[in-house]
């Protein structure tokens, strides 16, 4: 099978947007390494104070020219930022695959989730209006108006390092806001790419700015007065500290979503060609490093006698296996791979470590992914192997945590109301996803389930860009989700006018 | 067998459509007696490739089963004689015939084996067939 060509053939050196100057740091640089091939592709910033204080500055000061600009003009510019980010669709998913290390078609499913929220942006000329009554007295309207607010900072995660600042970016510029976008300093291209052509599109200096780096620039940009609002997406203890630490303490308005543990209930009644297709790639894709991810999969025996639920259990462990099995595990621009590498090494590293509690803790590990076969001669570091275990229990270390990795969790309940009850003894509310034909079983899923996003029949519940992608327990910290209308209100102040005329 | 993924299917129907397509230009040119409607099909061919990769760019998602919906397809068995065999018209033809019908089982298969699970990509697949089918008629009409 062939390996698409790479596009980033010279090791880059990421510079920060400010004030739409791009300009090198004076912090240290630290290389970013191809997770597939072990090569640096390139080096980037650890910024300092001073170089995000100057975005903020920058931003601060486009923002009343920008706030002015119609909503129709802004919109404009989104419009030409959807058309290049279309000409650059390829480029932009291999680079994806090359910083990232997930598959090609995983990346290019990533730039389009990013581009379908700079298109649902573009309708803010509609989406912004606010609302108008007449008359709550005699001769005396009301009506609501949004209004921007300032400067928003967009803290972004490695796992999706196009998709997730497009989550933010578009509704805060669209509702006449500016930002600073701190994206993940593991795989910084993408989002360094998308700010070149939002400049390219017409978006003026200062509104858009990109500023790499760590702790100190995430630090700076929740303490800073001027930051009227953050986004985060990330783990759950940092999630919590944007929200208590940070965003409570000087009283900004906050998006932190942090992580999942999610389970897939499997009915008696699932289709399970399909199902096990679906759960390839929920417990799978992306090297299991996402917020979607399915990690503990229960085999409900709803209907079932014991012996019968046990015949079923065996029935789908063994399906899942072999089709784990089968997974060709490689470098994600070759068309016949399936499963890329971890992030980096220090990633798989913790996931093997998960995997040694899982076995120390008692569970059956019948699939080991530390023994797999790699397609193609590239180092094995940061790469990792599907890797399933039985006999779970919900006390055990591997079936609560949050591993962000290939492996996958066996387990059984009798009945529906069972499954419901394990998956409520977990803290995170992030995804759930039932695997069945009967629309009532269906039902008390989405009814019951205290989680964020639920999955019929779909085994990654990602809501488009028109919805907001939700999140609840420990999985989400805030009122308002980022995406669609949700990020609109998030973005705007709702200010409120009564008028009466003498 | 190898998995088949989704980005696989669409460079082998790149390359297919591409291939086809040459190869009615080459018959338009050698005879004239077809050459208006194995230039119709060239064209077909063309647009069959912008359809099949456009609605792919604009539906793959990463919560779609790409890497999934191609279990044990042997692509070998679709692959077809694209350099004409023969300058007689009445051969030439029965070539013609023959990529058609591969190429419409081709998209067929596809279209089935990812019916639910790749979403409008599936139905372009679908769409592709019945073009290719419809080329397969043409043909059939020049040929008697």
């Amino acid at each position: 099978m062939r390996i698409l060509e790479e596009p980033i053939r010279e090791p880059v050196e990421i510079k920060n947007l400010i004030d739409g100057d791009w300009k090198a740091s004076k912090g240290e640089y630290k290389d970013i390494v191809n997770p597939a091939t072990g090569k640096v592709i390139g080096t980037v910033p650890i910024s300092t104070k001073e170089e995000l204080n100057q975005a903020v500055e920058s931003a601060q000061e486009a923002f009343p020219l920008w706030r002015r600009t119609p909503p129709v003009a802004r919109a404009r510019c989104l419009f030409r930022l959807k058309n290049l980010l279309e000409e650059n669709f390829e480029e932009l998913s291999r680079i994806q695959t090359m910083e990232h290390g997930k598959t090609i078609d995983e990346s290019r499913g990533e730039t389009r989730r990013g581009i379908e929220n700079v298109e649902v942006a573009t309708g803010i000329p509609t989406l912004m209006q606010g609302d108008f009554l007449e008359d709550i007295a005699s001769g005396i309207d009301e009506y609501l108006i949004r209004q921007p607010l300032g400067t928003f900072g967009i803290i972004t995660p490695f796992n999706f390092p196009f998709m997730i600042g497009l989550w933010f970016a578009p509704y805060a510029v669209a509702t006449g806001n500016c930002v600073v976008l701190k994206p993940s300093s593991e795989d910084p291209f993408c989002q360094t790419k998308i700010a070149e052509l939002a400049e390219e599109a017409g978006i003026p200096p200062g509104v858009w700015n990109v500023v790499h780096g760590g702790r100190t620039v995430v630090k700076e940009m929740l303490d800073h007065k001027d930051i009227q609002g953050i986004c985060f997406v990330g783990s759950t203890p940092v999630a919590r500290d944007v929200v208590v630490k940070g965003c409570g303490a000087t009283g900004k308005r906050v998006i932190a979503q942090g992580g999942a543990k999610n389970f897939a209930i499997v009915m008696p009644d699932a289709d399970l060609d399909r199902t096990i297709a679906a759960c390839m790639t929920s417990f799978y894709g992306n090297a299991g490093q996402r917020c979607l991810a399915n990690t503990n999969l229960v085999i409900v025996g709803e209907g079932l006698s014991k012996k019968e639920l046990e015949d079923f259990y065996k029935k789908v462990v063994e399906r899942f296996v072999t089709a784990a099995k089968r997974i060709q595990i490689g470098y994600g621009l070759d068309e016949s791979i399936q499963m890329g590498p971890l992030r980096d090494v220090g990633k798989k590293e913790n996931v093997v470590r998960y995997i040694e509690k899982g076995i120390e803790e008692g569970a059956k590990l019948i699939l080991d992914g530390r023994q797999f076969d790699l397609v193609g001669d590239w180092p094995r570091d940061a790469f990792l192997g599907p890797t399933v275990f039985e006999d779970v229990t919900l006390d055990m270390t591997i079936a609560q945590e949050e591993i962000f990795g290939p492996v996958a969790n066996m387990m059984k309940a009798q009945n529906l109301a069972e499954a419901i009850d394990m998956v409520h003894e977990n803290p995170f509310g992030n995804a759930v996803t039932v695997f069945t034909g009967n629309g009532d079983w269906a039902r008390r899923v989405r009814y019951q389930v205290e989680c964020g996003n639920i999955g019929i029949n779909v085994g990654i519940a990602a809501p488009m860009a028109f919805f907001p992608f939700s999140g609840m327990k420990d999985s989400f910290y805030g009122t308002l989700h980022g995406q669609g209308k949700e990020a609109i209100r998030f973005f705007t102040e709702s200010k409120v006018v009564i008028e009466r005329w003498f | 067998m190898a998995n088949i993924t989704a980005s696989a299917i669409i460079s082998y129907t790149e390359e297919l459509e591409d291939k086809s397509a040459a190869f009615y230009r080459d018959l338009t040119a050698k005879f004239p007696q077809g050459a208006k409607t194995f230039l119709s099909l060239a064209e077909n061919c063309e647009k069959i490739k912008k359809l099949v990769i456009r609605t792919y760019r604009e539906t793959v998602s990463d919560a779609l089963e790409t890497g999934f919906s191609f279990d044990n397809l042997k692509l070998i068995a679709y692959d077809s004689e694209l350099t004409l065999e023969s300058d007689d018209y009445r051969e030439a033809l029965e070539q013609a015939i023959a990529l058609e019908k591969k190429a419409a089982d081709f998209y067929g298969e596809i279209a089935r084996r990812s019916r639910s699970l790749l979403a409008t990509i599936a139905m372009s697949f679908k769409d592709a067939e019945k073009r290719r089918k419809h080329n397969q008629n043409k043909l059939e009409l020049l040929a008697g």
